[in-house]
Order: structure tokens, then sequence, then C-alpha cells
């Protein structure tokens, strides 16, 4: 192969050092390079324009698989304390009659009132804030509640959403759930043990799965349901995977945590 | 073209290097804090909602009539093995909805407070 345009290496010295670089200098003028010059250097051009688009693609493989489950994890200690604090620092929620958690009242939007708590997936979901409200920002923050969905132990329908992938991914073990596996939900006025029964894939647009009875037709809840969504499958989301519930068991916050659960290790 | 920006970065070849890294790590956090969480809604994985192609269902209000839904078109369990369990007329488990509890505690009976909201888009 005939070099053309071939460079003469300059020599510049390190001095003290005693470094000698060699570095390429560009000797063609503006008089113009000859003609297989001018297709290298667009082939040149092309082929960074290439490596530029695959390191930005890596690059966001790393924002999604890595940062954005950095930047959740940090988000959602930080509604988990304000939660807590909250908590402790107003006065417990009493109902009228002893023994029964009274009632929260209707959260505003963004604001965390719960935590989530499933024993089968209890690495990914102990203590997982539930926060008003199904955006992206909230989701990134915790399990989200679908706005005009029931509050927990309410008769109707308990519908929470949460990440399966990327943003601290809560919900990425739902597949290993099992029917007969209880989900636990703490307010500030009590905790509520639910039992999951079963669970659908269904499509996105299938909002009857949330509705206060998950049926397609409108009926009047007379039962306290739960219901999960998130995406499946888990890197495609272009299905979503529904666990439904219902509760068996509410109690005041006075009476502690349910038998075997300790709110702060799994 | 990084040939080019090579030649265009003024002072001495360890000059040049470093403001190559500097450029570089200001590229990444531009990247990492403006451009991909705007890129983000867009990508294929982040939907775990049910809402897609619904306009604002309500989902409380026993008049409104029902979101045209695809399901019905859908082969029940598709894809998947899905227990299927009743699906209209009654809630799932409901039987046993008193079966955990050994008696202790009942079921607060309070009415859903649902307020009318429309569903996330």
């Amino acid at each position: 192969m005939v070099p053309v345009g071939t460079d003469p290496p300059s020599r510049l010295d390190g001095s003290e050092t005693g470094v000698t670089v060699i570095i390429p200098v560009k000797v063609s003028g503006p008089s113009g390079p000859p003609q297989g010059d001018r297709t290298r250097r667009a082939v040149g051009v092309v082929g960074e324009v290439f490596i530029t688009l695959g390191v930005l693609l890596l690059l966001l493989c790393v924002y999604q698989l890595w940062w954005t489950n950095v930047e959740s994890a940090k988000a959602t200690d930080v509604v988990r304390d304000e939660i807590s604090s909250e908590w402790e620092t107003t006065p417990v929620i009493k109902s009228a009659t002893g023994g029964k958690p009274g009632t929260i009242a209707r959260p505003a939007s963004g604001k965390g009132f719960a935590f989530l708590y499933i024993p089968r997936i209890n690495d990914k979901v102990w203590r997982l804030p539930v926060i008003q409200g199904t955006s992206l920002s909230v989701l990134a923050e915790g399990a989200g509640h679908y706005t005009s969905s029931a509050l927990p132990g309410q008769v109707g329908n308990f519908a929470v959403a949460a990440h399966r992938a990327t943003h601290n991914e809560p919900f990425r073990d739902i597949d290993a759930i099992k029917p007969g596996d209880k989900v636990y939900v703490e307010t500030k006025a009590g905790w509520y043990t639910y039992v999951l029964d079963r669970y659908k894939i269904v499509k996105p647009t299938d909002t009857w799965v949330i509705n206060p009875v998950p049926s397609k037709t409108k009926e009047t809840p007379t039962k306290a349901l739960i219901t999960l969504t998130t995406c499946n499958p888990r890197w495609a989301s272009y299905e979503r995977w529904i666990w439904w519930g219902h509760l068996t068991k509410a109690t005041a916050k006075s009476d502690g945590p349910p038998d075997g659960i300790n709110p702060r290790s799994a | 073209m990084y040939s080019w920006i090579w030649e265009k970065l003024p002072g001495s070849w360890p000059i040049k290097l470093a403001e190559a890294i500097v450029a570089l790590a200001v590229v990444v956090v531009v990247l990492f804090v403006a451009v991909f969480p705007a890129v983000e809604p867009n990508l294929p994985f982040n939907n775990v909602t049910v809402d897609e192609g619904v306009t604002t269902p309500d989902v409380s209000s026993s008049t409104a009539p029902v979101p045209p839904s695809p399901t019905s078109a859908t082969p029940s369990g598709a894809g998947s093995p899905v227990p299927t369990l009743v699906e209209e007329g009654g809630a799932p488990g409901s039987a046993d909805l008193t079966g955990d509890q050994g008696g202790s505690t009942e079921i607060p009976v309070g009415p859903a407070t649902v307020t009318p909201a429309p569903l996330p888009s």
C-alpha cells in the first residue's frame, strides 16, 4: 500500500524529564489535499460518528442499569425518612373503637403515606414507601399508589405500581411471588395484612384491573382488595403483570406490627 | 472530528489532555443529568402502570361507560401459565376473606372514599 500524504513526525523534547514525544503534524496545506486523502478523511469522520453513537448507547445503558438505581435508592431513603419522621412527630390516628385502625386522610399527590412489606421479595420490598400518584418521578422514589384507588384497608381496591427494571426495581422479583404470599401495608393508622390470590398478564390498556372490583363490569365493592402492577416482560414492558390479593387482617398501630414482622429488618 | 478538536485545544499536550478529560466529564454529566432523563420516558421498559391509550376513565363512577378494552380479544393466560379464577361477579378469594384472621380482629368496614381522579397518563 502506497502511503498517501504521509505526515513526517515532528520531535518535541520533554526537556527535564527526558521524554521524547512524537506527534504527527499535518502538512497538507490549504491548497487542497489529494482526492484519496479527502476520501480517507470523510471515512474517518463517519467512523468517528459511529463510534460516538456507540459510546452514547453504552452510556445510556450505564445510566439505566446503574445510575437510576443509585439515584432511586437515595430518593427512596429520603422519602422513607420523611414518612417516618412525620409519623413520629404527629399523633397516631386512632379509631373510635379500639383494636381497629383509624382512617388516614387521602394523601396529597407526590406524598408518601405507607410502607409496603412483601416477605417473599424482602430484599426489594421492605419498608418500601408508597407514594400518592403513579408518575415516573413518583415511581423513581418508591411504589406509586393509583390516585383514584382505595387506601389501605378500605373496601375497594388498593392499587400500587412499581418498577420491575431500573430505578431501584422494587418489583424485580414479582415472578417469584406465589399465591398465598402475604403483603403487609403499614400506615400511620395501622397494619394491614393482605394475601395474594392470583396473577394475570394483561395489556397496558386494561385499566379494569385496578377497578374497585377488578372486572370489566362496574360493580360495587364489598371487599378490601390489593392490586400490584408492574411491567412484563421485565425489559420490554409491552404487557403488565398484575397480582391481586385480599385483606385478611387489620390492626391498630398501637398493637404493633403483625407477628413475625420486624419493620426495621427483613 | 476528534483530531480537529485536539488541534483546537490550546496549550501543550499535557494541558490538552487535561482539557480533553474535563470536556469529556462535562459531556457525561450533561448526558446523565439532562439528556438521559429526558429520553427516558420514551424507553420501552419504564412503563409499569395500566393506563396507556386510555382517556381518563372514571374508575369510581358506576355510571361511566366502560372504556374500550381490547382484553376481550385476548386469549386468557396468553403467554403464561395464569391460574384462571373467576373474573366476573366476585372478588378473588372472597370466600376466605376472614380465613387468616383467627377471629381476633375485624375488617374495618368503612366506605371507600374514592374520589374521581383521572388515571395518570
